[in-house]
């Protein structure tokens, strides 16, 4: 066979890969703020820019897409050519890729601070930058493609399975979840209201997880474990079982994340047993990848970067084992809005993803740099050195979450709440919070050390931007199967019948959950009293929407005892149909707000309560590590976009009287005053046109239309 | 050529298990069958799908989430009515304790379940809630009158209901602490007045009897 030269390009992964460190380091600093700030609330620094709120989308988004995408773009790209034989498809595609997702980090970055911001967890970012991620990912998704039709590898394996399968679902995770009307450049409304936008955001949520932290790096590690132990794959059945299994089940998971929510619970249902159904799935990625090593054991004890790939392999049976174990309903009765899911996900961040991305970079840089690693002996204390801190970080959490969740639950002997005072539960955890920020710094320390080695690895190596290789044509085998091949033999020499059955393999389970909860009326009972926010509320929602508040309380009261003692009445579906987006929050650092707004019920603090409490939490909560949000009653509330807010929400389906655009601003004011002047009354001057004036009214809206139905049935009791 | 180039190196039993053809970059793959142990666990869970869906919805054993709401709050009331009878308060004849250990019980409980955070420190009052040590009432100053506001709360003015959060026990306590110690105790920064002249509240002295609502705040 006549061997034809060609050449890989390492210059783009050598991009990707210097992305990927600075990123990493970047994020994981951002990560060791919010994480001190929670300790210590100083370290909110008293600025807008810089609260927990801000910057915890801002530590997400930067470790799932800044930090891990280009890690995954780093290694598709080195071991895609390799694997195809071939170069990308497209070097102005790849190049177009790399710039594109830098652009969109840095913009990230940007409306993160400034408080721009959908508030969907890992799925913050406005529609201009949507669509942004939309066009670059679609580049992404061609230029991969391209490079598989042109192949001179008869056959694709199973490394690039799980690159196609991320592409194509996070494809339609990220278009289906952005879906959104537009207000101005920079804000604008989801089209789905209350429980369907909580549901498609947790399919995404969910599956961000499973689509672009999970699949991409099992196919990473088919190929850089296999390379780096120079061991075959233990089995190609188990590939293929677990591989269509993996991408089946784990789209139909997402409702776990709403389990005792206000969430139709055949949904709930589904989402629990799908979870338990993945277990066997994931474990077989684990399995193939630590039976891989089966005769390499004595290599790993020597060598830092199989080691990095044990442990990610391990961190990640572990974290695939807990998920579904999270999914069950008692657990997740005591888990859920506590850190046992913050403990969760970094052994899956720092575990999985970190530990294989180190171990990725470290065998990878010396390859593209035709050297020697600079210090092995760097790379092994980097090692050890991560793996305390991930010790250090999550063990501390899982503590603090056991015990807070138990505070929270605990009756006393009377039938009261044993710690009524939520704050108790707080100061309670504090101790753990600050161990936690140890084993942070342990981590970014790592981090560091890997930095400076791969740094001076790449200066004492030469980069081969254009690596030449050779490998014979294509041979044209027949389209039909042929005598002795089996069927999946058949779809890994047809790229494009590949692809378009791991889209239908992915479709499946959202389009079962989605449909119905939003086209099924009966799936979410209405409420006659609920009605739609004023303007001045809606202003003000904007605003808890702008600063993250959904990053610390919650808007969900469960149907426990423990819940509706502190809280007051639990959620019902019927009660956010008007919310655009969702508010259910995914975590309580501070206490849930579904009932804020219920006047003598548990959770009311009037107007001045509320002034006092956001110019300085401690005042009126002493302990409270909850930041200052001094701006409120400084800024003035930016009212420009009223009139085209009430028109796309009306566009949405809530019930504002046509022309009601034109009241509206009267309307607000006239609100704004009435609170003014019961602040007035307390003491307190401050004009109507504050911020702090929106936010009160849009906390005392909080629950309070299902409050009457609640006195009334209060009193025919 | 590359430094880093490393020829691979099989162990003999491998070999026979190599698939023909399969070699990826030099990834060979091996047809060893999927563990029997990790497929078993698959049926199993599949199993288990089927025996929830079962055990919730199609043969409607178990409770959904609203069934087991109520059955857990009906369970405590239970347990509380049974208590309720040896407790003995009657909230119409509330008596205040005048034991050193019950005021203190009560002193620490005003400190420490966020009365201060409206009433002040010691009670003086601040931008939110009045000051506990005049003679100005807003709701009257009789143990049975200030026990309903503990109890109940005064929605309207931001006062939250505690009968969640403190026992009635507890409840009496704190209102001993304020009328025993708070009232005339003159602290520093007091808020101005608000509500009706009542006076004092005095153990010995019936305190005059009112009937006026809340009306009389500014």
């Amino acid at each position: 066979m006549e061997q034809e030269k060609f050449y890989y390009d390492n210059k783009i992964v050598k991009l990707f890969a210097l992305a990927t460190i600075l990123w990493g380091i970047v994020g994981m600093l951002v990560g060791l703020t919010i994480a001190s700030q929670l300790a210590w609330p100083i370290m909110n620094f008293d600025w807008q820019y810089t609260t927990f709120g801000r910057l915890r989308p801002l530590h997400t988004n930067a470790i799932i897409f800044a930090f891990v995408g280009n890690a995954i773009f780093t290694g598709v790209y080195y071991s895609m050519q390799r694997l195809l034989k071939t170069r990308m498809y497209s070097d102005l595609l790849s190049k177009i890729h790399f710039w594109g997702w830098q652009l969109i980090i840095v913009l990230a970055a940007v409306s993160f601070v400034y408080g721009i911001t959908v508030s969907k967890e890992y799925a913050e970012l406005e529609w201009p930058i949507d669509i942004m991620i939309a066009i670059v990912w679609v580049v992404f998704g061609i230029n991969m493609i391209g490079t598989m039709i042109k192949r001179r590898e008869q056959h694709i394996y199973v490394a690039i399975w799980f690159y196609v399968a991320s592409f194509v679902a996070v494809a339609i995770l990220h278009i289906g979840n952005s879906i959104a009307i537009p207000v101005s450049l920079l804000k604008s409304y989801p089209v789905y209201a209350g429980v369907q936008d909580a549901l498609v955001q947790w399919w995404y949520g969910h599956n961000a997880v499973a689509f672009f932290l999970t699949t991409p790096f099992l196919g990473l590690m088919y190929y850089f474990m296999p390379k780096a132990a120079n061991r075959p794959v233990y089995s190609y059945r188990l590939s293929i079982l677990h591989f269509w299994a993996l991408i089946f089940i784990y789209m139909w998971a997402g409702p776990h994340h709403l389990l005792y929510q206000a969430l139709p619970e055949w949904a709930q249902a589904l989402g629990t047993t799908f979870s338990i159904m993945l277990i066997a799935p994931s474990w077989g990625g684990m399995i193939n990848g630590l039976l891989t090593l089966r005769g390499a054991w004595d290599k790993v004890r020597e060598s830092a970067i199989l080691k990095f790939m044990v442990v990610a392999v391990t961190s990640y049976g572990m974290a695939t084992f807990e998920g579904p174990m999270l999914s069950l309903k008692n657990i997740n009765a005591l888990s859920h809005f506590t850190d046992w899911t913050i403990a969760h996900v970094h052994i899956g961040g720092m575990g999985w993803n970190g530990f294989l991305t180190f171990g990725m970079l470290y065998w990878l840089i010396p390859r593209i740099y035709n050297t020697k690693l600079h210090s092995e002996k760097s790379a092994n204390a980097h090692f050890w050195i991560a793996t305390l801190g991930m010790l250090l970080y999550s063990v501390p959490l899982y503590w603090a979450a056991f015990t807070q969740t138990l505070m929270w639950k605990e009756f006393t002997a009377d039938g009261l709440l044993a710690y009524p005072n939520f704050l108790e539960t707080v100061t309670q955890i504090l101790p753990m919070y600050m161990t936690r920020v140890i084993g942070g710094t342990l981590y970014f320390t790592g981090a560091v050390m890997m930095a400076i080695n791969l740094k001076k690895t790449m200066s004492k190596g030469h980069i081969i931007e254009n690596e030449e290789a050779h490998a014979p044509a294509l041979e044209k085998l027949q389209s039909a199967r042929m005598a002795g091949e089996t069927g999946h033999r058949w779809l890994e020499r047809k790229p494009v019948q590949f692809t378009i059955w791991t889209l239908i393999a992915v479709f499946i389970g959202g389009a079962v959950e989605i449909i119905p909860v939003i086209a099924v009326k009966s799936n979410i009972p209405t409420i006659e009293s609920v009605k739609p926010y004023s303007p001045l509320e809606l202003e003000g929602r904007d605003i808890y929407v702008r600063e993250g508040c959904y990053t610390c309380h919650s808007q969900m009261v469960r149907p426990f005892r423990s819940e509706t003692e502190r809280y007051g009445e639990y959620s019902k579906e019927g009660e956010f149909v008007y919310d655009h987006p969702f508010q259910w929050g995914s975590k309580r650092t501070g206490p849930d707000l579904a009932r804020a707004g219920v006047k003598g019920g548990k959770m009311y603090k009037n107007a001045a309560w509320h002034y006092n409490h956001f110019m300085n939490p401690q005042s009126m909560s002493p302990g409270s590590i909850m930041p200052k949000y001094k701006w409120f009653a400084k800024q003035t509330l930016d009212i420009s976009h009223l009139k085209r807010k009430i028109e796309v929400m009306r566009m949405l389906g809530v019930p504002y009287p046509e022309g009601y655009e034109n009241q509206a601003k009267d309307d607000l004011i006239k609100q704004a005053n009435e609170i003014s002047a019961e602040l007035k009354a307390s003491g307190i001057d401050l004009a109507a046109d504050k911020e702090m004036i929106a936010v009160i009214a849009y906390l005392h809206k909080l629950g309070r239309d299902i409050s009457e139905s609640e006195v009334t049935q209060n009193t025919n009791k | 050529m590359n430094t880093n180039e490393d020829k691979m190196e099989y162990i003999e039993e491998f070999d026979h298990n190599l698939i023909e053809g399969h070699e990826y970059d030099g990834i060979k793959e091996l047809d060893n069958p999927p563990p029997f142990w990790l497929l078993s666990l698959f049926y199993l869970s599949v199993i288990f799908a089927v025996a929830y869906g079962a055990y919730y919805f199609w043969l409607g054993m178990g409770d959904l989430q609203v069934a087991e709401y109520e059955k857990a709050v009906a369970e405590a009331q239970m347990n509380m009515k049974n208590k309720q009878g040896k407790s003995g308060f009657d909230e119409n004849n509330i008596v205040l304790f005048t034991d050193e250990a019950d005021i203190n019980a009560g002193a620490q409980l005003f400190a420490t379940k966020t009365c201060t955070t409206c009433h002040g420190m010691h009670g003086e009052g601040n931008a939110i809630g009045p000051n506990l040590s005049d003679e100005y009432w807003i709701h009257g100053n009789t143990p049975n009158e200030l026990f309903q506001v503990v109890k109940n709360g005064v929605p309207s003015k931001g006062m939250t209901p505690f009968k969640g959060q403190l026992s009635e026990k507890q409840m009496v306590q704190v209102l001993s602490y304020v009328l025993l110690k708070i009232q005339k105790s003159n602290p520093e920064n007091a808020k101005a007045p608000q509500g009706e002249k009542l006076g004092f509240y005095s153990p010995d002295a019936e305190t005059v009897e009112t009937t006026t609502d809340s009306t009389g705040t500014e």
